[in-house]
């Protein structure tokens, strides 16, 4: 899933007919004074990160004047936020709020649902989480039956469910079938505005929206901006970057390739790829508790050709401060898992050939898998490696290959501290 | 004499030099049991069986007529895949460290 900024997530509600505040994307803290004279009002200065509760964390700030504006988002440039760097904000019009909603439809993945969910609240501008729990009574639902689609009087119902005015129904009826609209057009997953205001002028305004997309579907949105489509709470790291440009154009087969810590400062991270999705998690369970960590999740699967395997390999091992390398495949694959065993040979010759005793450990079952085997086997036989390769006998034994895993890597560190 | 062609993500060097000396054919072999069969033997050297032009459709990049060349016959493939901006991010890294 994609999840868009504050402000690419509002160019799409604009776009629908919402009224959003005045406002411009900044990037220095001369363009946030330059964008404050020309909104010429007072003004907000909102940090473009993927975070909850950014107001709490001073990635919201209010300004007066153009030469305020600029000064207090001096502050703002290059700082951090729960880790994240903060490179561009968002400056818009302070609008005089009456009343603050929330709004926002979700996909339910239940087996029993599936379908998008309408939510809406009369306490908006906190999180809906805390409204639930305090408040339930301020919260109205409604699963769309998608083939009957959502109607104008579905919205109405909602928010008469809630007691809203009656000279309010209109407007704000129209501000969710609008969102459902944005929300069916781009294939959203979540689509969430928080604040929905009723301006001191009577006015229904979108303060606050974020929209997460379908990655799949993004092939149909060529309007919408993204880094890479995959569901990441973070801006993108350029080792993800550069995994995605090995997958953008190439359908054969999956690779991805997620940076689970950015700067390894600790004993115990190990590379990590998994062979398919499940099986993968339980290889990450059993070295957590063997007292390993992940640097990455990566994945091949669904048959990829071995130049994408090779290519997946070179990026894990590219992450520095890693102790190991484990391929986790701990499943009966119908692949040729030959591919897998071709692509790792050559990228640990060509990468680990000067890395004395690092550990790797394989676990590769499935169709071809003993051919695969001794292609590892054969292939890494003169690189000074610990490794060892395992197949189907231990593909449910999670423990004992997580714990030869811990011991290779002890081994190591004896190794390199004697060295 | 480096015969070369590409395929779907990358570009196929066959060093024909070392090919006149092989006895095996293992790149043939390899091509016909993990890739798409388009490799042949003409005149001691292995070439590709099917036209050029056709090398980045049917070549699965499977790898393997490097490796069991290296192994079983005399190294003489190698197969360039390259990955954008990697080699300059580990570069960085190497500055960094230092």
């Amino acid at each position: 899933m994609v999840k868009l900024d504050e402000y690419q997530s509002k160019r799409l509600i604009e776009k629908a007919g919402f009224l959003i505040p005045n406002g411009y994307i900044a990037f220095t803290p001369e363009d946030v004074e330059e964008i404050s004279e020309k909104i010429g009002a007072k003004v907000v200065i909102k940090a473009q990160i993927m975070i909850s509760s950014r107001f709490k964390e001073g990635g919201i700030i209010f300004a007066n004047n153009p030469i305020e504006a600029k000064e207090l988002s001096k502050k703002l440039f290059y700082s951090e936020i729960k880790r994240q760097r903060i490179k561009k904000v968002l400056v818009e019009e302070k609008i005089d709020i009456d009343k603050e909603y929330y709004l926002g439809i979700i996909i339910n993945d239940s087996y029993k649902i599936r379908s998008p969910v309408i939510i809406f609240s009369t306490e908006g501008g906190v999180d809906i989480e805390i409204v639930s729990s305090r408040n339930p009574e301020k919260i109205s639902t409604m699963t769309v039956d998608i083939c009957h689609g959502f109607k104008q009087y579905d919205a109405y119902n909602l928010l008469l469910d809630l007691g809203i005015p009656s000279h309010l129904l209109r407007s704000l009826g129209d501000a969710i079938c609008k969102l459902y609209e944005v929300f069916k057009r781009y294939d959203a997953r979540i689509a969430e505005i928080n604040p929905l205001v009723l301006t001191k002028h009577g006015k229904i305004c979108a303060v606050d929206c974020r929209i997460t997309i379908d990655d799949s579907s993004l092939i149909n949105h060529p309007d919408v901006e993204y880094d890479i489509p995959r569901d990441i709470d973070r801006p993108t790291t350029e080792l993800e970057k550069i995994a995605w440009s090995i997958e953008e154009n190439d359908y054969r087969g999956i690779s991805f390739f997620n940076q689970m810590v950015l700067e390894i400062t600790d004993e115990g991270y190990v590379g990590y790829h998994g062979i398919g999705g499940g099986g993968a998690i339980l290889g990450v369970d059993a070295l957590n508790r063997h007292g390993l960590k992940i640097a990455d999740y990566a994945e091949t699967s669904g048959n990829p050709p071995a130049s994408k395997v090779y290519r997946l390999a070179k990026i894990i091992l590219s992450q520095p401060g890693i102790e190991g390398y484990f391929l986790s495949g701990f499943a009966i694959a119908n692949q040729e898992q030959w591919h897998h065993a071709f692509g790792l040979v050559k990228a640990f010759r060509e990468d680990l050939k000067n890395k004395r005793g690092f550990p790797v450990v394989i676990v590769i079952a499935g169709n071809k898998e003993k051919e695969s085997i001794e292609i590892l086997k054969d292939g890494l036989k003169d690189i000074p490696i610990r490794l060892e390769v395992y197949g189907r006998k231990h593909v449910y034994d999670t423990d004992f290959i997580a714990s030869r895993m811990s011991l290779l890597i002890e081994e190591y560190r004896k190794e390199i501290r004697k060295r | 004499m480096m015969y070369e062609f590409i395929t779907r993500t990358g570009k196929i060097f066959i060093d024909h030099d070392k090919c006149e000396n092989c006895k095996s054919n293992i790149c043939v072999d390899s091509c016909r049991t993990y890739g798409r069969d388009i490799l042949k033997i003409d005149n001691k050297r292995a070439v590709l069986a099917i036209d050029l032009s056709e090398s980045s459709r049917l070549c699965n990049e499977c790898l393997a007529c490097e490796e069991k060349c290296r192994l079983y016959g005399q190294d003489a493939i190698m197969i360039q895949l390259p990955i954008p901006n990697l080699v300059s991010f580990r570069k960085n890294l190497e500055n960094r460290c230092l």
